[in-house]
């Protein structure tokens, strides 16, 4: 019997450890991607530049942030455009949050969301970078959660995490070099020093110095994916209540604001076998599902995109891919706002 | 319904557990009843439709069994001929309509050069198991070796969850006495704490050692089907680690049924007794898989083998080798490996097999005959990397897709694509700038053309700890030596626990049921339950057959 009762001992004194020790040593600077943060605050402050200007968003993962070029939407249409384009791992609700307090009264929101976020409940589990970067810096995500939500996210966390927490809280105490710039991602100040300041060129393609005065990404000009799409245009996309359940309060939320709210679709590669019956299929669905939310601008057919304007990902377009998206939804867009 | 599920872990485990003692202790026959229903569930978790496709055919072959048991085994041969007969060639012809439909007609289809649209067959799970373990149940009435007459206890036999997806393949004899035993229905400490550990070894073995394996063997197998090329040192690290994780993968399994078993006091027989270690192909097919090699041996190759010696009693020299030994080794290991699937490459890897033990049996023959390497003490070595390295090339046929794939794979294996080396090796070794000229040999790196997803640092040292665990470290046989063997010798007979011996090098790895094993079982179980949560499950490699 021995033997038993220490085994379930053990087995539940490590949960308890293992769980109590995020709860005890939250927040830490563990591992994680602060850029995303760095460029949260700084698209804040280009936002908040503006000032009470009436001005087009365009909001949702990095899709945006390669796809759309605000530079050419601010000289085509005449009012101040922001890319709001931040990264496709945060979660809706995130995004939602960050996009409902920058837009004023009067302003146009696009919002070009990634596929898969109309239906993240299809994969209830949290990834394990929401909650390594809610842990690290997106803390308001984490406190907002509750007890029982977060303890669920816990059991998404890879078994060495503790270790990670238990180090970065130890180089907390012994100021480790090695979290200062963790550390001063978290300051706001510092960010935006460093963006308005920049001591060097853009050491990669994902750093905040290599984002313009509109939000848009730079040096995004080469032809690199090879991998094959899984978001093909010719199959539908899945959506669920309850994204559509937050997508509709918010855009209420912004209506009642008097914020005009578009959908447009996220970039789909031209295959050689496409189902051109199932793409108008899998449009018209879309269509049917969102557009009680809010009109859609395009349709798939207009914004097949060939494999060479794609850059990194299925979902990054590289430059001459983003003039042809920015191009269309100028055209677009320039059709409603003579409506309103 | 996986066993590295939560699903199985947190719900059905407990609630059979609890629910198997607690009646239990208060009727026997019930206990037998509710663990057949569990089973049911468990099976019927993947599909509920084939549930009823087992439970016809337990209900067949049971009533089959009882018209079998009418007749006298002795006096009436030909009578029980007629329902054994029928019994048999329904058992086949539904294994062979499931499994071997497709690749006999489109095969058939192929040869008369017409087009063949496939049928739209799903492979029933287990089916390969439950049906071998029926038909042996049927052989054995047939020959009067047993009078079991409980539905109950047959259904459970049959369908025992622990082993109905993936064997091990129980035979009656080792189960039904146990069934029948009133102590196996109270809660044994020992064995839970035995089959716990057991069962959290396995599944340690599977999510932290096994799953690992595929991202070095998937990629390679990948290549080859899509005529990609590769260079020997990718080939190799894809084949070897291939081997790996089919031994680590189909092993964990088997220990992960046989804890499971244990919990509820069934002991099942041994399945794997570290066949990368054995010697000679004779003793490879005697650790690896053992429940099908007694089972293929008692009930194929032994007849085969009376039948052809029956065939050759006035032959002799090599006529009388050829009649008694390559013949039935050979149909045997054909359908060995044709029992693994349809497909050339099984037919291609059972023939291999097959001849692999011949030329060991007649080595072996002509070694004793002259004497050689008898105090030798490199032999052994050398035999045991023979061994190795003749399973590897044969578990190469044994992945691929199709046969040219394998081909591919060894024809690389062999150095016919050329060696790729590290690039800080160029200056290091300039003697070998002939060698690169004639285009034999590139410094490019040592994976060139494969993009594994994991570093070259990561995929060597993962070689290499599989190599020490399976030629250095104790098997969990030997590991709870003097527990798990001493309780299947009075359950499954003494001839098992011959095979394994304790583990001399490692006796502080050897089992107790004390805290300190308690404690450090109660962590490692932790961490696999949420390593389970960020490395999704796979399943069993051993399920699609």
């Amino acid at each position: 019997m021995k033997f038993i009762s220490y085994f379930t001992l053990s087995f539940i004194t490590t949960a308890v450890v293992f769980y109590a020790q995020v709860f005890l040593l939250f927040p830490v600077p563990v591992a994680a991607d602060y850029w995303v943060r760095e460029m949260l605050v700084i698209k804040r402050d280009l936002s908040k530049s503006l000032g009470d200007r009436r001005k087009i968003v365009v909001a949702a993962g990095s899709n945006v942030l390669f796809n759309i070029d605000t530079n050419q939407l601010t000289e085509a249409l005449g009012l101040p455009a922001i890319n709001f384009g931040l990264m496709a791992g945060l979660p809706l609700d995130t995004i939602l949050r960050e996009t409902d307090a920058i837009v004023r009264s009067g302003d146009v929101l696009v919002l070009a969301l990634e596929q898969d976020y109309y239906c993240r409940e299809k994969n209830p589990g949290f990834n394990e970078w929401q909650i390594r970067n809610a842990i690290a810096w997106d803390h308001n995500y984490w406190r907002n959660m509750g007890f029982l939500q977060q303890l669920r996210a816990l059991t998404d966390l890879n078994p060495l995490f503790p270790i990670e927490l238990i180090q970065a809280k130890i180089g907390l105490l012994r100021n480790d070099p090695i979290l200062t710039p963790r550390l001063l991602a978290l300051d706001d100040g510092e960010v935006l020093n460093k963006y308005y300041h920049p001591s060097g060129p853009p050491d990669n393609l994902y750093s905040i110095y290599n984002i313009d005065h509109h939000g848009n990404i730079k040096n995004s000009n080469e032809t690199s994916f090879t991998g094959t799409a899984s978001f093909r245009a010719d199959l539908p996309i899945p959506i669920c209540p309850q994204a559509i359940a937050s997508l509709g309060s918010f855009i209420a939320r912004l209506k009642s604001k008097n914020v005009l709210v578009f959908f447009i679709n996220g970039p789909f590669m031209d295959l050689p076998d496409l189902d051109k019956q199932k793409l108008a299929q899998a449009d018209e669905d879309f269509i049917r599902q969102i557009a009680p939310l809010a009109p859609i601008l395009d349709n798939r057919q207009e914004i097949l995109v060939p494999r060479d304007s794609f850059l990194n990902s299925e979902m990054h377009l590289n430059i001459k891919g983003r003039d042809h998206r920015t191009q269309i939804l100028i055209l677009r867009l320039r059709d409603q706002l003579k409506l309103y | 319904m996986l066993f590295n599920s939560y699903p199985f872990i947190f719900i059905f485990l407990p609630v059979t557990f609890i629910g198997m003692f607690m009646i239990g202790r208060l009727s026997q026959r019930v206990a037998i009843w509710w663990m057949g229903l569990a089973s049911l569930i468990f099976y019927a978790y993947w599909s509920a439709y084939f549930v009823l496709l087992l439970l016809s055919s337990v209900v067949f072959n049971y009533l089959t069994a009882h018209w079998i048991r009418r007749f006298n085994p002795i006096k009436q041969r030909v009578g029980i001929n007629i329902p054994l007969i029928l019994g048999l060639l329904a058992n086949l012809g539904l294994l062979i309509y499931f499994k071997y439909s497709n690749f006999f007609l489109s095969n058939l289809y192929s040869l008369l050069g017409m087009h063949y649209a496939a049928l739209d067959i799903i492979l029933p799970l287990g089916i390969s198991f439950f049906t071998f373990t029926q038909l042996a149940f049927l052989v054995d009435i047939s020959l009067g070796e047993t009078t079991e007459k409980s539905f109950g206890k047959y259904l459970l036999f049959v369908t025992f969850f622990p082993h109905l997806i993936a064997g091990p393949l129980m035979h009656h004899k080792q189960m039904m006495p146990q069934f029948a035993n009133r102590e196996n229905f109270r809660l044994n400490r020992i064995n839970i704490s035995l089959g716990l550990t057991i069962f959290t070894l396995g599944l340690a073995k599977k999510i932290f050692i096994a799953d690992n394996f595929s991202h070095i063997a998937d990629p390679l197998f990948t290549a080859a089907h899509s005529s990609n090329t590769f260079q020997f040192f990718e080939a190799w690290a894809g084949a070897l680690a291939y081997t790996l994780q089919l031994y680590f993968d189909f092993s964990a399994y088997s220990e992960m049924a046989i804890g499971l078993s244990l919990l509820f006091n069934i002991r099942m027989p041994l399945n794997f007794n570290s066949p990368y270690k054995s010697q000679s192909m004779i003793d490879f097919w005697q650790r690896w898989h053992m429940s099908l090699t007694k089972y293929i041996g008692e009930y194929l190759y032994t007849p085969i083998t009376v039948w052809f010696m029956r065939l050759s009693m006035n032959l002799s020299g090599t006529a009388e080798v050829t009649y008694t030994l390559v013949i039935p080794t050979l149909i045997t290991f054909v359908i060995v490996g044709l029992w693994h699937g349809a497909n050339w490459t099984f037919l291609a890897f059972g023939t291999l097999h097959g001849m692999y033990l011949v030329c060991n049996h007649i080595w072996r023959k002509f070694r004793r005959h002259r004497g050689w390497f008898k105090n030798s003490i490199a032999f052994p070595i050398f035999s045991c990397l023979l061994t190795y390295i003749s399973a590897v090339f044969a578990f190469v046929i044994f992945r691929s897709e199709q046969m040219s794939d394998a081909w591919r794979i060894q024809e690389a294996m062999l150095g016919f694509n050329g060696i790729s080396l590290p690039t800080t090796l160029r200056d290091l070794l300039p003697g070998l700038a002939a060698w690169e000229s004639e285009g034999k040999l590139a410094f490019d790196g040592i994976f060139p053309n494969i993009a594994f997803s994991m570093p070259n640092f990561a995929i060597l040292g993962l070689l290499v700890v599989g190599h020490v665990i399976i030629w250095c470290l104790p098997n969990i046989h030997q590991i709870t030596y003097g527990y798990l063997i001493v309780s299947q010798d009075i359950a499954l007979g003494r001839s098992l626990s011959k095979k394994i011996s304790p583990s001399k090098f490692f006796a502080t790895l050897r089992w107790k049921p004390n805290a300190i094993w308690g404690i450090s079982l109660g962590i490692l179980f932790f961490l696999i339950i949420i390593s389970m949560a960020v490395y999704k499950p796979a399943p069993f490699l051993y399920y699609q057959f």
